[in-house]
């Protein structure tokens, strides 16, 4: 799994080797790393191999592009049950309900969806450990749409 | 968004409303119900709102109580607890938190509290907390608040059983439970409206034929709440739970730090709790977050 950290390493790495162009591949991922005067620009392309319950490609960075049909691969989704706004933690003081890695059960309280002047706590209802947050704070959400995407025990 | 006129039509409506008259649309009735709103839609005889949504009213309630208590409300369809929400969202000074249904509702020395969803006025009060405003105090305040809020709505005196119940024709009516946390109260109030636990001396407002809209009950509420805790003095406090009091004059068994004293109950303390003339012994105070009654 290709995470920013790992990322940050390779792109160090470039740097301190002076290398302009990086590629990468194992089984489920391949990164290309660009480097020129502009700055580091970087790609990111799952390898066309179906892998039931492999680990799916990370976001990396917010110009990383990952194709949805993969990042899914293998993964529950936690559905906004209803239109809102979502609400990551119960107030901008405080912390987030989840994070990626934290564990839930069916009855974990994972996010708010506002609708109405009414806050819907919104619960996992499955178990497992949160893999990616898909939306942020302040977005509207649609019915049905995918907030959480869990790593299934 | 709700349609004001739908809103109120449905509201003054003596019977069910016929949904083509009102223009009614699937989005009208959608956001009622997101609202809180429990609507019976008939077929035939169309559509009845049997209880108003507390998210109606969220941003009237706000702006009504712009500078005090009430000026930031959080609506929960569902939760845990509002003194859970009110610990875990940081919320601040003047924050009032509410919901339909709580699955988690606890009263003092960790008893449970249970309501049915949507029967209930469930809140829990944030103020700041002082050495000026002790838990007794702040415990008194919200007893007197929630008598005279009720009482404001029906011909009927209301008591009050120190530390934390109140009571309408000797059923318990509201129970109230103050917990603190770093520099903020959590003044939990729970006031059973439309129905109340059967198994338990219990009443509701609804079983006393008062029949009162849960949002203006709150907002009643709030002003009194709003009065008792940050303006009324010591001597008003005294004088609106001496006239109610149902444990003055009574002799008692309580359980203090798990001994257990006998007596007749004389006055309060507002600060410092109960005054209890123990049998064979001293007068003696008794602080409401210790001390449970047991007769």
């Amino acid at each position: 799994m290709m995470d920013l950290k790992t990322l940050r390493q390779l792109i160090k790495l470039m740097k301190d080797n002076d290398l302009s162009e990086l590629d990468l591949r194992d089984k489920e991922e391949q990164v290309s790393l660009k480097r020129g005067s502009s700055g580091v620009v970087h790609q990111i392309a799952p390898q066309a191999m179906p892998a039931p319950a492999a680990a799916p490609a990370q976001q990396a960075a917010p110009a990383a592009e990952a194709p949805k049909a993969d990042a899914d691969d293998g993964l529950a989704k936690i559905n906004s049950p209803m239109v809102g706004t979502f609400y990551a933690a119960p107030s901008p003081d405080a912390e987030a309900f989840v994070k990626v890695g934290t564990r839930v059960d069916a009855d974990t309280v994972v996010c708010i969806v506002e609708a109405m002047k009414v806050f819907n706590e919104i619960k996992a209802e499955t178990t497992g450990t949160i893999e990616k947050v898909l939306v942020s704070t302040g977005q509207a959400v649609e019915y049905g749409q995918a907030l959480f995407l869990v790593k299934p025990d | 968004m709700i349609d004001p006129v739908v809103l109120n039509r449905l509201l003054t409506a003596d019977g069910p409303v016929p949904t083509h008259a009102l223009g009614i649309t699937r989005d009208d009735l959608a956001a009622l119900e997101a609202a809180g709103c429990r609507l019976d839609d008939h077929p035939q005889h169309g559509l009845r709102l049997l209880s108003a949504g507390l998210g109606c009213w969220v941003d009237y309630i706000e702006q009504r109580h712009a500078d005090r208590l009430g000026r930031r409300m959080l609506v929960f369809r569902e939760t845990t607890s509002t003194q859970d929400v009110a610990r875990q969202a940081q919320v601040a000074d003047g924050a009032v938190i509410t919901t339909d249904h709580q699955t988690g509702g606890r009263g003092r020395l960790g008893r449970r509290w249970v309501a049915p969803p949507g029967a209930a006025l469930l809140m829990t009060a944030v103020v700041r907390h002082t050495e000026s405003t002790p838990v007794d105090r702040l415990m008194l305040a919200a007893a007197c608040a929630v008598a005279e809020a009720v009482e404001s709505l029906c011909e009927q005196q209301v008591q009050i059983r120190w530390p934390n119940d109140v009571l309408l024709n000797g059923r318990k009516l509201a129970g109230i439970l103050v917990e603190t946390a770093n520099n903020l109260a959590m003044i939990g109030i729970g006031l059973n409206v439309s129905a109340h636990p059967a198994d338990l001396n219990a009443t509701s407002l609804g079983a006393e034929s008062i029949h009162v809209d849960r949002l203006h009950l709150l907002d009643v509420l709030l002003d009194r709440l709003d009065f008792d805790v940050r303006h009324a003095t010591d001597a008003q406090l005294l004088r609106c739970w001496r006239a109610r009091s149902c444990l003055t004059g009574q002799r008692v068994t309580v359980s203090v730090d798990s001994r257990q004293l006998t007596g007749r109950v004389i006055d309060l303390d507002p600060a410092h709790g109960l005054l209890m003339q123990i049998e064979q012994g001293p007068i003696t105070t008794l602080p409401a977050a210790t001390t449970s009654l047991i007769v």
